[in-house]
């Protein structure tokens, strides 16, 4: 599944705002985002569902492009697959902020898996809730290690 | 069955066995249950409770260390202590998820071939699995790694463009099992990761020169009639693996080395800006596995092996530890 990337039409003056989906790879390109000339660049990243070798190169050079050009950076809603980039290449995340991550659950009782939404700016480490409720009446347990999970937040 | 400083073991029942091999493990319950274990394979198997009591001028084909029960000490000299023995041996450590802090040194050391997950206890089948591919050189086939009858699904690639139909596939194999997605997407990126490697970096000139190494992975690359990557896929209920194998055999165990040990420091360099591939492949394969291994024949065959337990959620996954075996057979 190749990379979208979607510009919303209601992002405040001075910003560009874009909802990346699909798969980061080698044919990614960041080509548009770059046009852009505004001074914040918000990236949604709620639909990117994989990333590759290839793909995490030319995010990186995107990312250090947007650095050169003194934008300001704010990576939200970053899916699980993002999340796992983030913990494993060092500049991955260029000078961007890292406004909410998905955090994901599974349900012991029915297999389900959810992902939650969660805030990780402000003071202090943010709350991880360990279990929520599933639809089947189980619980869901967050699904991945409490202990590296959000570790590139240092 | 040769004496030695350490515990003479009594021979085991008839049958092939080969090599020399040494186990250094502190724990004597789990001494021993190596020892079952290798027992009836290894034509000459000694035990020590601790590196300080290896015969420094032992010669052996495979040194097989538990690495948890080593000292902080131990641990330091036992790269040093390895690489000193001529001939050098395989070293094969057995190791928690701790090892992990110590992959950049042990890769960059250039003796790590062969490490061997310990959740709780190792798995005996995969350990034998794993001395019997040293000490016999007998090391390809995804086939080894399965229980009998089991019949991979095989795929022949000759084509770049061609990747995105097998990854398309293998999603489609993924969502027949009912696995846990993110079990799903790590196949998926060993896939992508093994074909890209096996495309764009294995093929070479008779000279030996790199062919496609250069190219950015958009390019068409097509590769020869006598040249097709042969990707096999399958799954046992226990465990699903996939292995991507190649014509020409041009990576060299030190290339590999050099790859994880860069990627795990986790420096500015981690991700590579020469034209080409972005040097994260083996990173992003040894991650996103259970078990990789990695077959040469060199300027034969390069083959990628990639498994992957399966559990009932990604935290279970992620909480086992990794194994990683690098075989070279002339």
């Amino acid at each position: 599944m190749g990379m979208t990337s979607t510009f919303s039409p209601e992002a405040p003056a001075g910003t560009v705002h874009v909802r990346l989906a699909g798969d980061i790879t080698e044919e990614s390109s960041f080509e548009p985002i770059l046009r852009s000339d505004a001074p914040v660049v918000v990236l949604d990243l709620a639909e990117v569902r994989r990333i590759n070798s290839a793909g995490v190169r030319e995010w990186v050079n995107f990312v250090a492009e947007l650095a050169r050009r003194e934008r300001k950076v704010t990576l939200e809603r970053c899916s699980v697959a993002v999340v796992q980039q983030l913990n494993m290449v060092v500049n991955f995340r260029g000078n961007a902020d890292v406004r909410s991550v998905f955090v994901p659950y599974c349900c012991g009782a029915c297999g389900a898996e959810r992902s939650e939404l969660l805030e990780v700016v402000g003071p202090g480490a943010p709350d991880v809730a360990s279990s929520i409720a599933c639809a089947c009446g189980g619980t869901m347990e967050f699904d991945d290690l409490p202990e590296t999970y959000l570790s590139f937040l240092g | 069955m040769a004496a030695h400083s350490g515990a003479r073991l009594p021979p085991a029942p008839s049958t092939e066995r080969h090599g020399r091999v040494l186990l250094v493990d502190a724990s004597s319950r789990s001494l021993e249950r190596l020892a079952q274990c290798l027992r009836p394979i290894a034509a000459d198997l000694t035990a020590e409770a601790s590196l300080a009591a290896v015969d420094p001028e032992g010669r052996y084909d495979l040194l097989a260390v538990n690495y948890d029960s080593l000292s902080p000490a131990e641990r330091e000299s036992l790269v040093e202590m390895a690489s000193r023995w001529a001939p050098r041996p395989r070293l094969l450590l057995l190791a928690n998820g701790n090892v992990r802090n110590d992959l950049p040194k042990l890769f960059a050391s250039g003796m790590l071939t062969n490490l061997m997950a310990k959740n709780d206890e190792f798995a005996p089948q995969d350990l034998i699995v794993t001395v019997q591919k040293i000490l016999r050189s007998d090391i390809f086939g995804l086939e080894k790694y399965f229980s009998w009858g089991i019949e991979p699904l095989t795929f022949e690639i000759r084509f770049a463009s061609g990747k995105a139909e097998v990854l398309r596939t293998t999603e489609e194999y993924a969502t027949k099992l009912g696995i846990n997605s993110r079990i799903a997407a790590h196949l998926s990126t060993v896939v992508d990761e093994f074909l890209t490697n096996a495309i764009f970096n294995a093929p070479t000139t008779p000279e030996g020169q790199h062919r496609f190494a250069h190219l950015p992975r958009t390019s068409p690359v097509e590769l020869g009639a006598d040249e097709v990557v042969t990707m096999k896929l399958c799954c046992d209920g226990r465990q699903l693996g996939v292995s991507v194998s190649d014509p020409f055999g041009s990576l060299s165990e030190k290339r590999v080395l050099d790859y994880l040990a860069k990627c795990f420091r986790k420096e500015a360099d981690q991700v590579d800006r020469k034209a080409g591939g972005a040097g994260l492949g083996l990173f992003y394969a040894f991650d996103a596995l259970s078990h990789f291994v990695i077959n040469i024949r060199p300027k034969q065959q390069t083959e990628m092996i990639g498994l992957l337990k399966l559990t009932a959620t990604y935290r279970d996954f992620a909480a086992q530890s990794k194994s990683f075996n690098m075989f070279v057979s002339e």
